[in-house]
């Protein structure tokens, strides 16, 4: 019996002892900051650039924490909020702007950008991500830009010029219809690749953007069933069936695995195509194409950093934010993690490391992301359903958006 | 015969829907990403990457992970088994008032959510007395917030494992205690000196179940520790870690899960003859 407890007693005391939590010293400022994604390469980067600020900014120091992307970052910022331990700092995308600053889990900073020197550097289109309600809760220090990805060597194989990726729907149709290889009824190749069901459906919102058309208007009211939406879903419905493999956004893109000659992608999803030797020289990007005399536009999701509603230190907060957005900092995220710039004077910088490049920034400055309003998480479930029956043929484009709205505008109230 | 036959059917399905995906992620594992993206579904490696192991491992401190991991699931399952053992005899065996209502509400524990208690769980340990620069009433500091404490509390009580230790200790025949009584032992004596050791089947099943769940935890983990530098990172916070916003790598992340299952096999294997035994033992009532 002596010996049992005698462990019970050593297993006891030498898990106690780490229950002491270090404090930092009294005299220095320490600020918690928390980011979403938690990819090594990210996660090395920001562990460097806190480092520098630190050596640069005595008296504050930056205590580092990731969640994965997704659910995991919700439910971590909902329980530090809840215990009233809310991040000083922190790095999320677009979803999370209005709902978090209507719940004050997130506080302006139109006073502190205001008087920041990268205030009219700064892409519109990028400042438009983190601004509710006309005051500026975050900025970005990430864009990821869908992109429109072509096959060059397919193109030449089908006789079209490889440089000159569609710029039209017309023109998309027309590609796609000449790039797919059937054999029997089986598409082996496919001419445009879109997917049919699951996931964000963001490649539907850029028929929507490259149409003129948005999902709220000024005043923030849920704008689904209007006329440039029934089109997109008219235009690609007139066409997909025939050039496109069906696959679900969860599973890999056809194109990743060379089975289709153009797709809208996310483009950090090309990376490893662009690594690999077999595509080198054979993968080109563009601007989505758009419908005739519309601007082409596309998806573009974004990560900022935001001050947080518990925050005693927004000085230093913002003085954090301010570094991790200077010029250097923006093109030492392109070079090492080839994250796009979100600054308008680095763009020349960003293609000077690789043409493409230029596209990319052009799709940052042309994107809009995910809809900033309270419903946002609502809107992204039932735009997912609509556009699946759609596609699927459950129900027709009208119908489908009628309901969309209706079904929006119930889970509103 | 047909039923034997049928029998070894039925259990060939249920072999090969268990162990299906294991190979696929064995698989998966040794495959390059292009074999992975291929448009053919490739189930044999060709070429056979073992450099995805090491590159995997090399993906952030997994020997920490892994020994965080090892440590949280070790000492919640120790201490569980004891807790649970030490409640289950009370209510087997020693009589107290309320004894029936308060049974009821221990079992009314395993029908709430844990997702439900998450966030008042996550309160109490960030207000947890006299730690991480807390105060008497649990307030100025952390808590047990990034800690090890704060990760294994939790785990120590368990409705299930109550429940099956009082089910277990009902079978004992009642005349040891009296005998225990009569040699001069007291309640605690006679749980340590004579139930206990006896106890093996019912713990090794406990101890396989709570170390599987211990190990396989992701939330508690995930809203518990925020100090980040990986002190306290385990293995399944980790695995999370195998992607970006564009892509997964699938090939390095099934390596780091066969790693993990590798942990979880061990102690299934070496508490297997008390798994089933264990399982079994609240069935008849003798």
């Amino acid at each position: 019996m002596k010996r049992i407890l005698t462990i019970f007693l050593i297993l006891i005391l030498a898990f106690l002892p780490v229950g002491c939590a270090q404090k930092s010293p009294a005299q220095d400022i320490t600020l918690k900051f928390v980011r979403i994604g938690n990819d090594a390469a990210e996660a090395e980067y920001w562990k460097g650039l806190i480092t520098r600020f630190e050596a640069k900014t005595p008296g504050i120091r930056i205590q580092y924490d990731d969640a994965a992307i997704g659910e995991p970052m919700e439910t971590k910022l909902n329980s530090m909020f809840s215990a009233g331990m809310g991040p000083d700092l922190i790095g999320h995308g677009i979803m999370s702007v209005a709902a978090r600053a209507v719940a004050k889990n997130y506080q302006p900073i139109t006073k502190y950008f205001s008087t920041w020197e990268g205030k009219d550097d700064i892409m519109p289109s990028v400042l438009a991500n983190g601004t509710y309600n006309k005051e500026v809760y975050g900025l970005a220090y990430s864009t990821t830009p869908f992109v429109f990805a072509y096959r060059k060597d397919l193109f030449a194989a089908a006789g079209l010029d490889p440089e000159s990726p569609p710029k039209t729907w017309a023109e998309l149709k027309e590609y796609a219809e000449k790039l797919t290889v059937k054999e029997g009824d089986r598409i082996v190749t496919s001419g445009f690749s879109f997917p049919k069901s699951a996931g964000n459906f963001v490649e539907f919102d850029c028929f929507v953007f490259g149409n003129g058309g948005r999902y709220y208007d000024a005043d923030g009211k849920p704008t689904i069933d209007t006329p440039e939406k029934a089109e997109a879903f008219r235009f690609l419905s007139s066409f997909l069936n025939e050039v496109s493999i069906p696959f679900s956004n969860t599973e890999v893109n056809p194109f990743v695995n060379g089975s289709a000659a153009m797709t809208l992608i996310n483009n950090v999803a090309l990376t490893g195509m662009l690594k690999n030797e077999e595509y080198k020289d054979k993968i080109g990007i563009a601007l989505p194409p758009s419908n005739e005399g519309k601007a082409q536009e596309t998806f573009a999701g974004c990560n900022m950093l935001f001050v947080g509603g518990d925050c005693k230190n927004p000085d230093a907060a913002f003085q954090f934010i301010a570094f991790a957005l200077t010029n250097e900092e923006v093109m030492k995220r392109a070079t090492d993690l080839n994250i796009p710039v979100t600054r308008q004077s680095q763009v020349e910088a960003f293609t000077a490391l690789n043409p493409m490049n230029a596209v990319r920034a052009a799709c940052v400055a042309n994107g809009t992301g995910m809809p900033r309003t309270t419903w946002a998480a609502s809107f992204q479930k039932i735009r997912n359903t609509m556009v699946q029956e759609v596609l699927y043929g459950k129900t027709t484009p009208e119908d489908a958006l009628k309901n969309a709205q209706q079904a929006l505008l119930d889970e509103i109230e | 015969m047909t039923g034997r036959v049928a029998g070894f059917f039925l259990l060939m399905f249920f072999l090969l829907a268990a162990g299906i995906p294991f190979l696929i992620m064995l698989s998966v594992s040794l495959q390059s990403m292009e074999q992975i993206y291929s448009p053919s579904l490739a189930l044999l490696p060709n070429p056979v990457r073992f450099s995805n192991y090491p590159d995997a491992m090399s993906n952030g401190n997994w020997t920490r992970y892994l020994f965080n991991s090892a440590y949280v699931a070790g000492m919640s399952t120790v201490l569980s088994l004891f807790i649970n053992a030490m409640t289950g005899y009370a209510f087997a065996r020693i009589a107290f008032p309320l004894k029936r209502p308060l049974f009821v509400l221990i079992l009314a524990g395993m029908m709430i959510p844990p997702q439900v208690t998450l966030v008042p769980l996550f309160i109490q340990m960030k207000q947890f007395p006299l730690a991480g620069g807390n105060n008497l009433f649990g307030a100025g500091g952390t808590g047990l917030v990034d800690t090890y404490a704060g990760l294994i509390l939790p785990y120590i009580a368990g409705s299930f494992g109550v429940f099956m230790c009082r089910q277990f200790y009902l079978m004992f025949p009642k005349e040891l205690d009296e005998a225990a009584k009569m040699d001069g032992c007291g309640r605690f004596r006679t749980f340590l000196s004579i139930y206990l050791p006896l106890s093996a089947p019912i713990l090794g099943a406990l101890a396989v179940l709570k170390f599987t769940a211990a190990w396989n935890e992701y939330t508690w983990p995930l809203v518990m520790t925020n100090a980040g530098a990986d002190t306290l990172t385990t293995v399944q916070l980790a695995l999370t870690r195998f992607r970006n916003e564009g892509e997964i790598f699938w090939n390095q992340l099934m390596a780091a899960t066969m790693v993990s299952s590798l942990a979880i096999l061990v102690v299934f294997l070496s508490m297997q003859k008390y798994f089933v035994a264990g399982i079994l033992s609240g069935s008849v009532k003798e």
